[in-house]
């Protein structure tokens, strides 16, 4: 009796979760961490309201389509084969290599580019103001010219992808590459390091952490990348497998292929994620720190 | 004190003196100038005619206010910054560029956050044109074991603490074995109790290893409780405005502090440097 009442006493959680049984376990877990119940309940929430509004606010499909319908299309689209033209698996493929490729080829192109910039003060101060003035771009406007250059295979796709990939990586690099601790550079220097040996062993891994965020950036804009360059013209792909759904008056369709996407971005996020706490743990590591201290 | 004072220039006292004194010089400078060019302040004389003569094994303090210039010594000395004008001999050959006989240990630990102790300290064997392929595993275990580090091989530095990481610093920077072991200011992040454990520390390193230290601080009573000899500077231009032969007993001991020659010398000292700020 007593242990029971403890367990449902919010302000004894910790305690609780000591105490043996699954559910007070869950219960302590819950309050640990909140967001992992919460977040799951939020979505939850939000296709029931979609569910209701659906069906009391009367308005056509093509407009709001229950979420039973998008669900059905998710089924139909995804037990397709891969092979098969009209199922979702064959243009996520397209999509997602079109995506990866850009991405692959953008961001170790923008590092490059910008460690190189950043290894010369002086290069580094006449380039700046138009890299600048080029990532305020929107570079998506690009587009139609590279099908008019390139046609409309997957080529242009990952050119836009590069591109678009390119900039925050460049940018990044350099403000990595300059916020290198003048200390470090001190310390190789005075063990006679070369500037190879300089390089990989002290500026590459200390602006890990800036290349980072701007890989994780750039994965996001990568499938962005690729989308628009499927809408803009194209023979295969999630893009254009929207537009052409788009034109059917197949909403739910769309909406399904909007969850694919979603599937697609948040598979990029948390690959980058568990790479970044590979290679980068100390900066992890030292980010949940500060927040512990800051909260 | 006026009576004690004429001591402190022990100089004259050949019978203490000999020991040092017989002992070859390991590093030599001459009217040595270090003028930093600004474009908002003109030509800044961070040094000017510093002479002063290292003797093999000796440990000297270099002591002063922020801006005198001690730290430009230092890193001229490591070969990290070019002089002006002057000469500079360090074990027999001009000075040009880092020496692997030159440890150096700086303000911060420096220490890699993505390397564990262990390969933080065996980094100096990766850097230069000409690497000894030698295995200096045993001899880091050896010196992390003489700073109280054993067990902390595979650690990473953020594991540890301040005054942790500046051993493993120092480890490093013995790793070599150089001749000489130049300390810019080693302790001055350290709280007090931690900064007299590491102060008793490094005396017994250099007294187990027979090294040469330069030692950098602003803290008078750690110049004098380390030092052989006390080299005094004084800003704007940095120059030396005094060397103390420092006469107490070796082994140092922590109580020295509160002995009534220790004091003189700590008085001496932040006399001088009152007068620079009187000056100034």
């Amino acid at each position: 009796m007593v242990d029971t009442s403890i367990a449902k006493d919010p302000e004894n959680g910790s305690r609780a979760r000591k105490s043996s049984g699954p559910l007070r376990a869950a219960w302590g877990y819950a309050l640990e961490r909140p967001e992992r119940v919460l977040s799951p309940l939020l979505l939850l929430a939000l296709i029931g309201a979609w569910h209701v509004a659906a069906m009391t606010l009367g308005l056509p499909e093509f407009i709001l389509p229950p979420p039973v319908k998008v669900w059905q299309a998710l089924v139909d689209g995804l037990s397709a084969s891969p092979f098969d033209v009209g199922g979702y698996w064959y243009h996520t493929g397209i999509t997602a290599f079109e995506a990866l490729s850009g991405f692959l080829l953008g961001s170790s192109a923008g590092i490059i580019v910008g460690m190189t910039v950043a290894h010369s003060r002086i290069v580094e101060r006449v380039l700046y103001p138009y890299i600048i003035a080029i990532q305020s771009l929107p570079k998506i406007a690009i587009a139609p010219l590279f099908v008019i250059w390139f046609g409309f295979g997957i080529e242009p796709k990952i050119l836009i992808t590069t591109i678009i990939t390119f900039f925050p990586l460049l940018v990044n690099s350099i403000a990595g590459a300059n916020s290198v601790d003048p200390a470090r550079i001190d310390l190789a220097r005075s063990c006679n390091a070369t500037p190879m040996q300089m390089f990989f062993k002290i500026t590459l891994p200390s602006a890990l952490p800036f290349i980072f965020a701007g890989l994780n950036m750039a994965a996001v804009l990568s499938i962005l990348g690729a989308i628009v360059g499927e809408f803009v013209g194209a023979q295969a792909g999630l893009g254009m497998l929207i537009l052409q759904r788009n034109e059917l008056l197949d909403i739910a369709a769309v909406y399904s292929i909007f969850v694919v996407l979603a599937a697609l971005g948040l598979t990029m996020h948390l690959t980058m994620r568990a790479l970044e706490r590979k290679l980068c743990f100390w900066s992890q590591r030292n980010r949940y720190k500060a927040d512990l201290d800051g909260g | 004190m006026t009576q004690t004072a004429p001591r402190l220039m022990a100089v004259d006292d050949p019978m203490i003196e000999s020991e040092t004194l017989n002992r070859p010089p390991i590093i030599e400078i001459e009217d040595l100038n270090k003028v930093y060019r600004t474009r908002r302040h003109g030509d800044v004389n961070a040094l000017s005619q510093i002479n002063l003569t290292v003797r093999d094994g000796e440990f000297i303090a270099l002591v002063g206010p922020s801006g005198c210039g001690k730290s430009t010594l230092l890193k001229i000395l490591a070969g990290l910054l070019p002089r002006t004008s002057g000469n500079v001999t360090i074990n027999g050959s001009a000075l040009d560029g880092p020496s692997r006989d030159i440890g150096v240990v700086f303000q911060q630990p420096v220490l890699l956050p993505w390397r564990n102790i262990m390969q933080n300290v065996l980094l100096p064997l990766e850097f230069g044109r000409d690497r000894t392929r030698e295995d200096l595993q045993g001899r880091a275990l050896e010196l992390l074991k003489m700073v109280g580090l054993e067990g902390f091989e595979t650690r990473y530095p953020e594991e540890l603490s301040g005054g942790m990481q500046q051993r493993a610093a120092i480890v490093r920077a013995l790793i070599q074995d150089p001749r000489m072991l130049l300390m810019d200011e080693p302790f001055g992040a350290l709280d007090a109790m931690t900064r007299e454990q590491m102060n008793l520390e490094v005396l017994r390193i250099w007294q187990q290893n027979k090294k040469t230290v330069l030692f950098v601080t602003h803290s008078i009573s750690e110049a004098v409780f380390l030092a052989d000899r006390v080299v005094v500077m004084t800003p704007r231009p940095g120059a030396i405005a005094e060397i103390l032969e420092i006469d107490l007993p070796r082994p140092r001991r922590l109580e020295m502090i509160n002995s009534e020659q220790f004091g003189v010398y700590a008085t001496r000292i932040r006399r001088l440097l009152n007068a620079m700020e009187d000056l100034s």
